[in-house]
C-alpha cells in the first residue's frame, strides 16, 4: 500500500491532488464527490472587491483544450470568507484536506489588501494569482516581469503569515527568471502553469469565438508546455512546485511529480467529468501500487 | 450525491431538419428531472473536452428523452452515435420552472427552446393542470403534436399557423392577463421582447436561459446573466430565472 502523503509549504497533504483554482465549488463540485478525499483544494481567485468579470460567451472549446475568458468574477473577500468559506470548511470536516485561497489583484496594494484578509481568515495557505491573462490591468502583467513579479511578492509576503504560493504564467520567455524573483522575494512555493493566451475566430460568423477575444487556454493540448516548465522550474528553485497544466489521469499526475513537482492540481478534468479529481486520486493509488513506488517521493525521484 | 452515469441510446431519430430526439436508459436510480432542468451529455472523443448542456424533454421508467439542434461539431457527432452506444450523461442539473397556482399556464416556446415546456407540459397534464403552449419555429415545426394541451404555433416564414413570432402571435391571442402564469424557453432576444410583453400587461413570467456552459455545476463561473440581484451563474441559480429579475438590454 502506497503512502501518499505528501509536506508541502512545511504542511502535511493527505496526498497530493488538488484542485486548480477557478474549477472547483463547494456546492457544486460537492454534489459529485466527497472533496475531503483529496489534498487541497483552491478556491476561485478572490480579490478585495467583488468583480463583475468579463461579457459572455466566457468558454470555448478547442482541439483537446478550452479557452477561458472568466475575467476572475468574484464576489470579493468578504463575501468569500462569510459565504464560500463555510461550505468548503463544512465539506472538509476533520480530514486533513487544506484549503488554499487563490488570490487576484489590479494593483500590489489591491493584493496586499486581499491577502491580508485572506490570511486573517480559515484558509491553510494563499496562492498569489499573477498569472490570469483575461483582466485588463493586474493579473498576467505581474507575472511577466521578474522585477514586477518580485514587488508584488515581496508586498504580500510581509502581510502574510500563511504558506504564501505564487502562481506563474507560461506567457513568458523564461519561466525560471520569474519563478527565481518569486523565490527570492519569500516565495514558499510555486504553482505553474496558468493558462496559455489564445483566441479562436468563428468563421463563419466572422466573430471573435470570446466576447474578450483573448482566453487562456487550458487542458490537455497544454500538457507538454506544462511538464517542461514544471522540469526546467523545479531545477532552477529549492521551493516546492504545485504542477498543473491538463492533467486527466492518475499517469498523468505521476508525469507531473517525476518531472519535480511535489503535489499536482486538477482542474480542466473536472469539467469533462466532474468527479476527475478523485478518480485521479485513485488512479495515482493504483499507478503507484503497480509499479511498485512506496511514497510520492519515489515518484519525484523516479526519471532516470 | 449527483454524478456522471453512462447510459444506452435507444433511439436517436432526425425529426425535423438539424433536430434529433435522443432518447438514453438510464441506470436505475436516476432521479427523475423537474421541467426546465437540463443534463449534461459528454462526447465519445477525448479531443471534445466541454460536455454538450440539453434540457429534458422526457421521462419515463429510466428513458431520458431529450430534443436537440446540431448547431456544431460536437452536436454534429452526437448525432451519429447510433443504438447501442453509450454515453456518458449528469444526473439532473439546474433548476426546474416554479409553476404558480395559477388558473392557466402559458407555455411560450422558441425553436430549440420547445423540448424543456413539452416536458413541462406533460407534468402540468399530470398534475390535472390546464394550460397552452405558443411555439414558435424559424423553419419546419417540431413535436408540436406531442403537447397533452392546446398548442398555437407561429413561424417566421408563415409555412404553418401564425405568420411571425411567438410574441406578436400572443398579443393577437389577447389572453387574460390575471390567473395568467407565462413559463418560456427560447432565444434571448424572444425572451426579452416576451418580458417586455409580459411586465406591461402585468403578467408573471418564467424564462429559462441558454448561455454557452463550462462545467455546468457553479464551478468555473463560465455561464452568467446580469439580473437585478447581481450576476447569477446560469448553470446554478438558473437557468429558470424570474422574467423581471433578467436584465435583458444588453
Amino acid at each position: 500500500m502506497s503512502d501518499l502523503r505528501v509536506i508541502f509549504c512545511g504542511l502535511e497533504l493527505q496526498n497530493p491532488i488538488v484542485t486548480a483554482s477557478g474549477t472547483f465549488s463547494a456546492k457544486g463540485s460537492g454534489k459529485f464527490y466527497d472533496f475531503s478525499r483529496l489534498g487541497a483544494v483552491t478556491s476561485k481567485g478572490v480579490a478585495i472587491d467583488p468583480w463583475p468579470g468579463n461579457p459572455t460567451p466566457r468558454i470555448a472549446e478547442t482541439h483537446s483544450g478550452m479557452l477561458n475568458a472568466i475575467g476572475l468574477e468574484n464576489p470579493g473577500a468578504e463575501r468569500f470568507i462569510a459565504e464560500e468559506l463555510p461550505l468548503i470548511r463544512n465539506g472538509i470536516d476533520f480530514s486533513g484536506t487544506r484549503i488554499i485561497a487563490n488570490v487576484a489583484g489590479r494593483s500590489v496594494e489591491e493584493y496586499v489588501r486581499a491577502a491580508e484578509l485572506l490570511n486573517a481568515a480559515d484558509v491553510d495557505m494563499l496562492e498569489l494569482n499573477i498569472s490570469c491573462p483575461n483582466i485588463k490591468e493586474g493579473g498576467v502583467s505581474f507575472g511577466t516581469s521578474p522585477a514586477v513579479a518580485a514587488k508584488v511578492t515581496q508586498e504580500v509576503r510581509r502581510v502574510v503569515t500563511k504558506p504564501l504560493i505564487v502562481k506563474l504564467t507560461p506567457n513568458v520567455t523564461d519561466i525560471c527568471e520569474i519563478a527565481h524573483a518569486a523565490e527570492s522575494s519569500g516565495a514558499d512555493a510555486l504553482s505553474l502553469i496558468n493558462t496559455l493566451t489564445g483566441m479562436r475566430i468563428d468563421v463563419r460568423k466572422r466573430r471573435h469565438v470570446l466576447a474578450n477575444k483573448t482566453g487562456g487556454l487550458s487542458g490537455p493540448a497544454i500538457m507538454p508546455v506544462a511538464i517542461r516548465m514544471v522540469y526546467q522550474v523545479a531545477s532552477a528553485v529549492k521551493i516546492p512546485i504545485l504542477g498543473m497544466g491538463g492533467i486527466m489521469s492518475g499517469a498523468d499526475a505521476a508525469e507531473f511529480l517525476m518531472a519535480g513537482a511535489s503535489a499536482v492540481a486538477v482542474g480542466t478534468a473536472a469539467l469533462v467529468d466532474p468527479t476527475a479529481p478523485v478518480r485521479i486520486l485513485d488512479e495515482l493509488k493504483d499507478f503507484m501500487d503497480e509499479h511498485g513506488f512506496a511514497n510520492i517521493e519515489a515518484v519525484k525521484n523516479a526519471l532516470k | 450525491m449527483s454524478g456522471v452515469c453512462t447510459a444506452e441510446i435507444i433511439g436517436n431519430d432526425e425529426i425535423a431538419p438539424g433536430i434529433f430526439k435522443l432518447r438514453l436508459r438510464l441506470p436505475a436510480g436516476y432521479q427523475r428531472p423537474e421541467p426546465g432542468q437540463f443534463v449534461n451529455l459528454y462526447l465519445n472523443d477525448p479531443s471534445r473536452l466541454l460536455p454538450r448542456p440539453i434540457s429534458v424533454c422526457g421521462w419515463h421508467e429510466s428513458v431520458l428523452t431529450l430534443v436537440y439542434a446540431v448547431v456544431g461539431a460536437g452536436t454534429r457527432a452526437i448525432s451519429g452515435y447510433g443504438i447501442g452506444a453509450k454515453i456518458r450523461v449528469s444526473t439532473p442539473l439546474g433548476n426546474g420552472f416554479a409553476v404558480q397556482p395559477v388558473k392557466s399556464c402559458i407555455l411560450v416556446g422558441g425553436g430549440v427552446g420547445v423540448p424543456p415546456l413539452l416536458y413541462l407540459a406533460n407534468r402540468l397534464a399530470e398534475n390535472g393542470r390546464d394550460a397552452l403552449a405558443v411555439l414558435g419555429f424559424r423553419g419546419e415545426p417540431f413535436l408540436t403534436d406531442e403537447f397533452p394541451c392546446a398548442v398555437e404555433v407561429a413561424t417566421d416564414d408563415g409555412s404553418a399557423g401564425f405568420k411571425g413570432n411567438v410574441v406578436e402571435l400572443l398579443e393577437k391571442l389577447n389572453l387574460p392577463a390575471s390567473g395568467t402564469q407565462i413559463l418560456a424557453c427560447g432565444p434571448k432576444p424572444m425572451l426579452g421582447a416576451l418580458a417586455k410583453f409580459a411586465a406591461k400587461r402585468g403578467i408573471a413570467l418564467q424564462v429559462s436561459l441558454e448561455e454557452r456552459m463550462g462545467c455546468g455545476y457553479g464551478a468555473c463561473v463560465g455561464c452568467v446573466c446580469k439580473t437585478a440581484g447581481g450576476s447569477r451563474k446560469v448553470c446554478e441559480d438558473g437557468p429558470v430565472f424570474a422574467g423581471d429579475e433578467v436584465i435583458w438590454d444588453e
